[in-house]
């Protein structure tokens, strides 16, 4: 690129339009076959709003089938940003049509252009020519046949044709088969032996691995070996199974649970006796794989599986994974003897006053089980015994591991507390849980688990200000915030709050690059065994459920705050990918688990409500419906072009038909928003028209909204702020529309509506925040907590606060409201 | 009921329990697809089975995973193995499941394609629990990193900080037949940051 070149573009970027094109007609003049300047011409015309002729021109750039990199890359990119995939690939396409030799470069950068598409057709499609253009290419050879791998592992999905799979299953080994053996390392035998499965080849596989084994070429990494352990039990080669998973056990000491499983399977269809299998294990080390491994062989023979489920017991008790590894196989027992094991242990502990950290793991171990094999009844009596094991161990600083370990006597309490939620979700008694956890905390300050569920109690509250904090004192940071920004967001909007989330959604703005450099390092370095979950990885981070709802808050912050500074930016954004957001499926990759982790949500729990899975309700109100109509919502504001808008309101009226708000207050203020939409940017006749305004008229009134609008159940709790919120909204983009709409004789009574609700919201204001404090002082007057000696005031402050610093803003809004 | 697997990039999304510890570092997507490209084969996990999965529609869950690599050059005696993280679940520890990872981890390092002539990790000179584990392993200290931990580059060697300075802890491999890659006495040698780099 010349220096010329750079200036331009330079300048285009700077968005110095002008000057950029009266160099770029000097160019053209020099050379005017040079296909790059026209293409950097067309770029202009868009980006100064000229968009139709800027498509019309490059239409016609593209039919002269231009072949140098940088015009095939700015055309490449100018289509993809107006949403013309097929354009953006024809240009490739035809390019290496017209000119197949030295075309090699040309495709790798379509491949590179490409790669955060995920679009697995493509990459076929690509690697198609790119084989082409360079047949002795070995990697090319894999790429191609990896990309049939691909596409057949994901055929469903992809809607690919019986015919089409008849077609690519013998076609991608064949290009293997020729030329490339032998393989020379263990990824291209993976490759090659992923084909051959998808082809239902196992007799070939392991022909193939006993062969490679055999020469020792190179030694089998993980993903050989479990495959190879895989195909020999899936084709019943029992003998085989016996010997290499036995020497993966016995002398290679892979102690590997699937292994020790496939094992005893073998041997059983062997006819090997339980007995030798027992003795061969009894004769290696005892670990707990392998003592599990003993229950497995005595429920694998149909024999009493008590026994060995005892003396695991018995060994591993002092062990937290202990409940875990028991858990699956307490079904194949009858429990009562098991129970009566467990309270024996539980007493006699109790009876000792012992303090060691080994019997408190016990203990905790039983009580789980206790938990879980108990009956209803006897609930009251597990709680108090966890309070019981608390008090007799917390002051014991022997059981403490590291100064950052978790300490393990909160496992109880924790249980108990959600127990006690289940039963009780008030706020009341979420604020009394708040305050308990608060307590545990001082002595456990890392642990995890705790502060999941205080943010969670937190976000149940209009405490947007402490669940942040907590968060921030995790240090969630990177994917987490992809798995766990649900714990704060929606954050009430503030200045603050939309800068933590502008910062939050800079890790998606990195990571998306990183992802597209590294799949196409991963392809170079041919690292096929972890290439298909970097594409899938891709995909699920580019249309989440976290990263759109991230995006979509930080416009609604900015259009309740009227603060313009990420405006631009954001629906400039959406204007690129917004329709590609709608219109595909979104992923959801929040985790709801990790809070979870003590092993007791099983289907017949009784104690614990599964509806705290859903906890803050505002989380479980997010999902991909409502998230595709708010963005729906943003790009009709924000277009300019009525066939555009036309389209999106069609989406957004069939989106809405699947929209069940759970709140009466959303549902209806998503009809009144439904109105303004298409009372605005819509095409109605008379008759509709009528109905929309009256609809608006009749229902866009504070008194009608107000007893929606403060929750029935508490005005502490989330629900306020969430409707504040999406009021003040609908509030700000009525009054965008009538600014930019001017002239219409209806025009007027909605502009009547506004007012009325805006000056009745700002005498509402100042109850709503003197209610919160009254009722949050009333709540801990009456407040008991005989398990904790805690000090409730001190607590109660810092409560206090951050529910009146998080309405703070709103309030600050309204009254600035016009 | 441990087994091992390939870690993949999209356990990302399913290792919180693992990650939420404060003394578990989360990095960047790209650090983590960088070790998946250049060392696939020293990146795993181990898993359990998930018995919530009615709720979850998880099968295994993550309890820990060994992130390696290998560096340095072997004409130096420098050519090793690198624990860059491991890390266990709180559910999990006490059972030896640190110590398994970092024992496959020498396993597959000690033949080809990688046969390094030593495995080796820094951990904090606070950290008497870690250091006792791996001294059980068979590593010892080779030299003490003064403030690795530190935000600002140390340029004294000898002012030496438990809270900011690692031990760079080593043990040797069996290609190492003379172990002429350990050393007794190591905590006595201090060195800077910029020294340890391969």
């Amino acid at each position: 690129m010349s220096k010329t070149d750079n200036e331009i573009i330079e300048l285009i970027e700077r968005g110095n339009y002008a000057l950029a094109q009266s160099q770029l007609s000097k160019q053209i003049k020099k050379f005017p076959q040079r296909s790059y300047y026209y293409a950097l011409n067309n770029e202009i015309l868009s980006k100064k709003g000229e968009t139709d002729q800027a498509i019309q021109n490059n239409l016609k750039l593209i039919e002269k089938i231009p072949n140098d990199r940088q015009t095939l890359q700015t055309l490449w990119k100018f289509f993809d940003e107006h949403g013309m995939e097929k354009e953006s690939n024809v240009i490739f396409e035809n390019s290496i049509k017209k000119y197949p030799i030295n075309s090699e470069s040309i495709i790798l950068d379509w491949f590179q252009m490409s790669i955060n598409k995920f679009n697995l057709r493509l990459f076929n499609k690509i690697f198609i020519n790119l084989h082409k253009s360079n047949k002795d290419n070995r990697i090319y050879s894999f790429w191609l046949a990896f990309s049939y791998y691909l596409l057949i592992e994901n055929h469903e999905a992809l809607k690919v044709s019986d015919k089409e799979l008849s077609l690519f299953k013998p076609l991608s080994i064949k290009i293997l088969d020729d030329n490339l053996k032998p393989f020379k390392n263990t990824q291209e035998l993976f490759v090659y032996l992923k084909l051959l499965s998808l082809s239902d080849k196992n007799d070939e596989i392991l022909t193939t691995l006993e062969e490679y084994k055999a020469s020792s070429v190179f030694n089998f990494d993980l993903d050989l070996n479990l495959m190879y352990l895989e195909t020999l039990n899936v084709t019943e080669n029992w003998s085989k199974l016996s010997q290499f998973s036995e020497h993966l056990l016995f002398q290679d000491k892979f102690d590997d649970f699937d292994t020790w499983k496939l094992w005893i399977k073998s041997n059983f269809q062997l006819n090997t006796s339980s007995t030798d299998l027992i003795s061969k294990i009894n004769s290696y080390q005892i670990k707990r794989n392998s003592s599990i491994a003993l229950i497995h062989i005595s429920k694998t023979y149909g024999l009493d599986i008590f026994q060995p489920i005892a003396s695991y017991y018995t060994k591993f008790n002092h062990k937290l994974c202990c409940f875990y590894d028991l858990k699956g196989y307490l079904s194949e027992i009858d429990t009562t003897e098991f129970i009566s094991e467990v309270d024996n242990s539980t007493i006699s502990i109790l009876e000792t006053s012992s303090n060691s950290i080994n019997d408190l793991i016990k203990l905790i171990n039983n009580q789980k089980f206790w938990f879980l094999l108990s009956k209803d009844s006897e609930l009251t009596e597990f709680n108090s015994l966890n309070w019981k094991i608390y008090n007799l161990y917390k002051v014991n600083e022997s059981i403490r591991g590291g100064e950052f370990d978790n300490n393990p006597l909160n496992e109880l309490l924790l249980i108990s507390i959600i127990v006690d939620l289940s039963n009780d979700s008030s706020i009341k008694n979420i604020v009394k849980n708040i305050y308990i956890i608060n307590n545990l905390l001082q002595e456990d300050k890392y642990n995890h688990k705790l502060k999941l569920w205080l943010m969670k109690l937190y976000s149940n509250l209009n405490a947007n200000d402490l669940s942040l904090e907590i968060y921030q004192s995790m240090n969630i940071k990177m994917i987490q915030h992809e798995t766990l920004s649900h714990y704060i967001i929606p954050l009430n909007p503030s200045k603050q709050h939309l800068s933590d989330l502008v910062n939050i959604y800079r890790f998606y703005l990195t990571s998306d690059k990183e992802i597209e450099s590294n799949i196409f390092e991963g392809f170079e370095k041919g690292v096929f065994n972890k290439l298909q979950s970097f594409i899938n990885f891709g995909k699920r981070l580019s249309n989440s459920v976290s990263r759109n709802f991230i995006i979509s808050n930080i416009i609604k912050h900015s259009i309740v705050l009227g603060d313009t500074s990420y405006m631009n930016y954001f629906t400039n954004l959406l204007k690129n990918t917004g329709e590609a957001i709608v219109q595909n499926d979104m992923i959801d990759n929040r985790d709801f688990n990790s809070e979870w982790k003590f092993g007791l949500l099983d289907a017949d729990s009784k104690h614990l409500n599964q509806d705290l899975l859903n906890v803050p309700i505002n989380s479980q109100q997010i999902n991909p419906t409502i998230i595709k109509l708010n963005i729906l919502k943003y790009l009709i504001m924000f277009e300019t072009k009525d066939e555009i808008i036309q389209k999106y309101l069609k989406l957004y009226n069939k989106f809405i038909s699947n929209y069940k708000p759970k709140l009466a207050f959303d549902v209806l203020l998503s009809k009144i928003n439904h109105n303004i939409l298409k009372l605005f940017k819509g095409h109605m006749n008379a008759n509709e028209l009528n109905s929309a305004l009256n609809f608006i008229v009749k229902n866009f009134k504070l008194d009608k909204m107000k007893s929606s609008l403060v929750p029935a159940s508490s005005i502490l709790s989330w629900e306020l702020s969430h409707n504040l919120t999406n009021l003040i909204e609908l509030i700000q983009i009525t009054s965008l529309f009538l600014k930019s709409s001017k002239g219409h004789k209806s025009w007027q009574e909605i502009k009547n509506c506004l007012d009325d609700v805006i000056s009745e919201l700002k005498k509402f204001k100042f109850k709503f925040k003197e209610t919160q404090i009254q009722q949050l002082n009333e709540l801990n007057s009456s407040l008991e907590i005989s398990e904790l000696d805690i000090d409730v005031r001190s607590s109660a402050v810092v409560i206090n606060d951050s529910i009146v610093a998080s309405a703070d803003p709103l309030i600050k809004v309204i009254q600035n409201l016009k | 009921m441990t087994s091992i697997k390939p870690f993949q990039i999209e356990d990302l999304f399913e290792f919180n329990a693992v990650n939420l510890d404060p003394l578990t570092e989360n990095f960047n997507v790209s650090f983590y697809l960088q070790y998946l490209i250049d060392w696939p084969s020293l990146f795993f996990k181990s898993t359990e089975i998930y018995h919530d999965n009615q709720f979850f529609h998880q099968q295994n869950e993550i309890s820990g995973y060994m992130m390696g690599k290998t560096e340095g050059k072997l004409t130096k005696k420098e050519w090793h193995t690198h624990i860059t993280a491991v890390t266990v679940q709180d559910q999990y520890r006490r059972i030896g499941l640190a110590s398994y990872l970092c024992l496959q981890l020498e396993q597959l390092t000690s033949i080809e394609p990688y046969n390094t002539l030593f495995v080796d990790l820094f951990v904090k000179v606070t950290n008497s629990l870690a250091r006792q584990l791996y001294e059980k392993l068979g590593y010892s200290v080779y030299r003490r990193v003064v403030g690795y931990y530190g935000r600002e580059m140390p340029q004294d060697r000898n002012k030496i900080d438990d809270e900011i300075d690692a031990f760079d802890m080593r043990k040797s491999l069996p290609r190492d037949i003379n172990n002429e890659t350990v050393r007794e006495n190591g905590d006595k040698v201090y060195v800077l940051p910029m020294e340890v780099v391969f």
